[in-house]
């Protein structure tokens, strides 16, 4: 079952089936995510249809066919409307903390549950008294 | 008059509330019973007390009495009586009127269960710790969110009305008091939590106690958090339902926390395991509670969510400071009390895969309290500004939640203490082989994404094992005269709910994954074919009513006939808001927006049209999950004849027992050297 699970993965991911440097449609989709829409609460420019929205999608759909690199649009869309744009915090200096924390997190989780399934080996804490097999005795009726 | 009427409502619930806690805190420390048993008539008292008060402000509201000016901001006397009515919760000081009237019915309804239990210290110490709650919330009222303030100047002839988004929908009546009610239900096992510390009664009869409460909260908040995302998809006009914006995340947080213990309790409950935990994530869940409160009302954070700002920060992260040293100060001081007395002896038993669920959820919980709090940190800490918004929350939480789909599939099957692996693998070889074949089906009828097949594979594993579970009850129940009654129960319940948040997952995944968006420029009478939909513009029309002046487009689509997106502008408030056009289907929405009013020689409109796929299915979802908790929240009937089970009894707690999860009785002789501990 395993095998054809990963079957079907590599059929949607789309192994196989064309170079895997994103298409322009791709980066375009990627760019218009994480670019926020300057007149709005909590959205990108993909999800808003606010004119200034429309103005920076067009913007990115220009500089992308222009060839300009994702990180140069990134950091012209920045210098316009300030840093707070980009709705992805950047993964260096004190905004990898954001990113690396929760990483921390999954060991020390991960580490926390070998000691606790380890600690399963030790003998039982609790052990039958005379009391608890003589009330064995009585319900099995031997 | 109103303004004094309503003043001295609340001042009445404040001192009734703090009278309470001294007359129980006395009948403690001086051991008097009779004190104690007085503890339901100050829990009446108090909600005399909100009911009075809410009643003097909705009939202000109602008669458009202007002279407050929580009235004269929120209200206009162009104002349907029934966004009137729901007026009370458009702004913050109604908010938290809202929130003391909730509190107090939860206190009053715990007061009345638990009256025969009056002069028991753990009921005392929860009653007083619920008193103190309602003081804090009425002391709100008394000072910074005062809801009967009165206008200063001359009283306006007319109001500025509610926020145009909180009258557009009827939704608006329902999800508030559904998540307050989520909200604030949890107080009752926090305080019942700290009941147990206090009076050192660790042992299992106070989640009992308060399973039900816990159930109906989460319950209760759970609805509320869908139909939030309902009304955000229904009226925001983005065609989207979910944005990690801070309100949401503040309702998202104690839910997280919130479920984690629906499961980890059972642990405690069946083993007496995770002690610690369980009262931490009780804690946790009611201080998220108090602390979203605070990070979305004291306008630190901005939200499309939040209708207000305020003076009430300091006042709130003061209580949840207190909050969480007084938890953590009670858990440290019972920490030889709390420590288990077994052990997770395998990590393929129930109590392993709760082990495992509880982290993720954990894990789930952490992420997103540092996404939502982290732009506030490097602002204090390095004098700059970052958003973290969408992308950074579905880079994160993606993988947590296909892994909670997984071990969803995976847990219910798993049996207290130890199961084989050839059970496991005999139990999960349909439900596996049903998640394959979705996930290759989906795979070659062209679905493409990594992340949104692994859902819908997960989300069939998942689903097909809560059926499995299901039909196993069915057949249990034919098999002893089909009783009804044998359906019900936390089980049961409990896979029904699991088939909700499936629905939900893979709509989720379906609608984020494949929704299309698209801004065209429709001509008078001329079709244009736009992402799979035929659009027809037949003209603009305008709608004027005292309540409202809309301007809507006609426009026909192929198959769904004629939609109305438009744009409203709401009694005497200027402010214009679009009011998007739906057409929902079982397969996908289509949704409409008008963009942009006629213009130039050809006079075209600039129409917003949005395919969302599968996006019904959330809200089934929701009530599905809702359907689960009603059956979760009914005791199970076991058949009689049956073989003889031992059990935890919280005999001390004089509650009904209760029920180990199906096909997971021990039998005596098996169970004897394991035999839970009672308090």
């Amino acid at each position: 079952m395993a095998i054809v699970a990963v079957i079907g993965l590599a059929i949607g991911s789309g192994v196989g089936s064309g170079p895997s440097k994103p298409s322009r449609a791709a980066r375009i989709a990627h760019l218009e995510a994480i670019i926020g829409c300057p007149s709005c609460t909590d959205l990108s420019v993909a999800q808003s249809s606010a004119s200034t929205a429309v103005a920076i999608r067009n913007y990115v759909v220009g500089q992308v066919e222009a060839g300009v690199s994702d990180r140069a649009i990134e950091a012209a869309v920045e210098a316009g409307y300030g840093a707070s744009i980009v709705l992805s915090p950047p993964k260096a200096g004190i905004d990898a903390v954001v990113w690396v924390l929760p990483l921390i997190a999954v060991l020390v989780g991960i580490g926390g549950l070998v000691v606790v399934f380890w600690r399963r080996r030790a003998p039982p804490a609790t052990s039958a008294s005379e009391d608890d097999r003589k009330l064995v005795e009585e319900v099995l009726g031997t | 008059m109103t303004a004094g009427l309503g003043q001295a409502a609340v001042l009445a619930g404040f001192l009734a509330a703090v009278v309470g806690i001294v007359i129980l805190g006395a009948g403690l420390v001086l051991h008097k019973s009779s004190f104690l048993s007085q503890g339901a008539i100050y829990a009446g008292m108090v909600l005399a007390a909100a009911i009075g008060a809410t009643a003097v402000m909705e009939h202000a509201l109602i008669t458009h009495d202007f002279r407050l000016a929580f009235v004269a901001a929120n209200n206009s006397r162009e104002t349907p009586l029934f966004y009137s009515i729901t007026g009370l919760w458009s702004a913050l000081a109604g908010s938290i009127l809202l929130w003391a009237l909730i509190l107090s019915g939860y206190i009053a309804a715990m007061a009345w269960r638990f009256r025969r239990r009056a002069e028991d210290p753990l009921v005392g110490v929860a009653l007083i710790v619920c008193l103190v709650v309602a003081a804090f919330f009425f002391a709100l009222m008394l000072g910074p969110a005062n809801p009967f303030r009165e206008v200063v100047g001359a009283v306006p002839a007319d109001g500025a009305g509610p926020n145009a988004l909180l009258q557009d929908n009827l939704l608006v009546v329902i999800h508030p008091p559904f998540l307050y009610l989520g909200f604030v239900g949890f107080t009752i096992p926090f305080a019942f939590a700290i009941g147990a510390l206090v009076t050192g009664r660790l042992g299992e009869s106070w989640l009992v106690d308060v399973r039900r409460w816990t159930l109906f909260a989460w319950g209760f908040l759970s609805v509320g958090i869908v139909l939030g995302a309902w009304w955000s998809y229904e009226v925001l006009g983005w065609g989207g339902f979910w944005a990690w914006d801070p309100v949401e995340n503040a309702s998202f947080l104690p839910w997280l926390t919130g479920t984690a213990y629906l499961h980890s309790a059972m642990a405690q409950e069946r083993r007496g395991l995770l002690r610690v935990w369980n009262l931490s994530l009780l804690m946790a869940t009611f201080s998220l509670t108090i602390l979203g409160t605070f990070l979305t009302r004291s306008g630190v954070l901005e939200s499309v969510h939040s209708f207000s700002e305020s003076n009430l920060g300091p006042a709130l992260i003061g209580f949840f400071g207190a909050i969480a040293v007084t938890s953590v100060g009670l858990i440290g001081w019972r920490g030889d009390l709390l420590r288990a007395r077994t052990k997770v002896e395998s990590a393929l038993s129930r109590e392993g895969g709760f082990l495992v669920n509880n982290l993720l959820f954990a894990g789930f919980a952490f992420v997103v309290l540092l996404g939502t709090v982290f732009p506030l940190f490097v602002a204090a800490l390095a004098g700059k500004s970052v958003t973290v918004g969408r992308p950074y929350f579905d880079a994160m939480t993606t993988p947590i939640g296909l892994a909670l789909l997984f071990f969803m599939a995976v847990g219910p099957v798993l049996s207290w203490r130890r199961t084989s692996p050839e059970v496991v693998r005999s139990r999960l070889a349909l439900p596996a082989g049903a998640g394959v074949l979705v996930l290759l089906g989906c795979a070659l009828a062209g679905v493409r994404g990594v992340g949104a097949l692994l859902a819908f594979g997960l989300g069939a594993f998942a689903g097909a094992t809560a059926l499995r579970q299901l039909l196993g009850s069915l057949r249990s129940s034919a098999r002893n005269g089909g009783r009804l009654g044998a359906l019900l129960g936390r089980s049961n319940g409990g896979m029904i709910v699991h088939l909700g948040v499936v629905v939900i997952g893979v709509a989720m995944a379906s609608a984020m994954s494949f929704g299309q968006r698209s801004q065209v420029t429709l001509l008078p009478g001329q079709p244009r074919a736009v992402d799979g939909q035929v659009l027809t513009y037949r003209g603009v029309r305008s709608i004027v009513s005292p309540a409202q002046t809309e301007q809507v487009a006609l426009v026909e689509v192929a198959g769904r006939g004629l939609m109305r997106p438009g744009v409203s502008q709401f009694g005497t408030n200027t402010q214009a808001v679009g009011t998007p056009a739906i057409s929902a289907g079982l397969r996908r929405d289509v949704y409409l927006t008008f963009d942009g009013p006629p213009q130039g020689s050809n006079r075209g409109v600039l129409i917003g049209l949005i395919v969302q796929p599968m996006v019904s299915w959330l809200w089934i979802g929701g009530a599905i999950l809702a359907l689960g908790v009603l059956v979760a929240s009914f005791p199970r009937r076991r058949c009689r004849g049956g073989p003889v089970l031992l059990r935890p009894s919280p005999a001390r707690s004089g509650a009904r027992q209760p029920r180990p999860p199906e096909h997971e009785g021990i039998p005596v002789a098996a169970s004897l050297s394991v035999a839970p501990r009672v308090d």
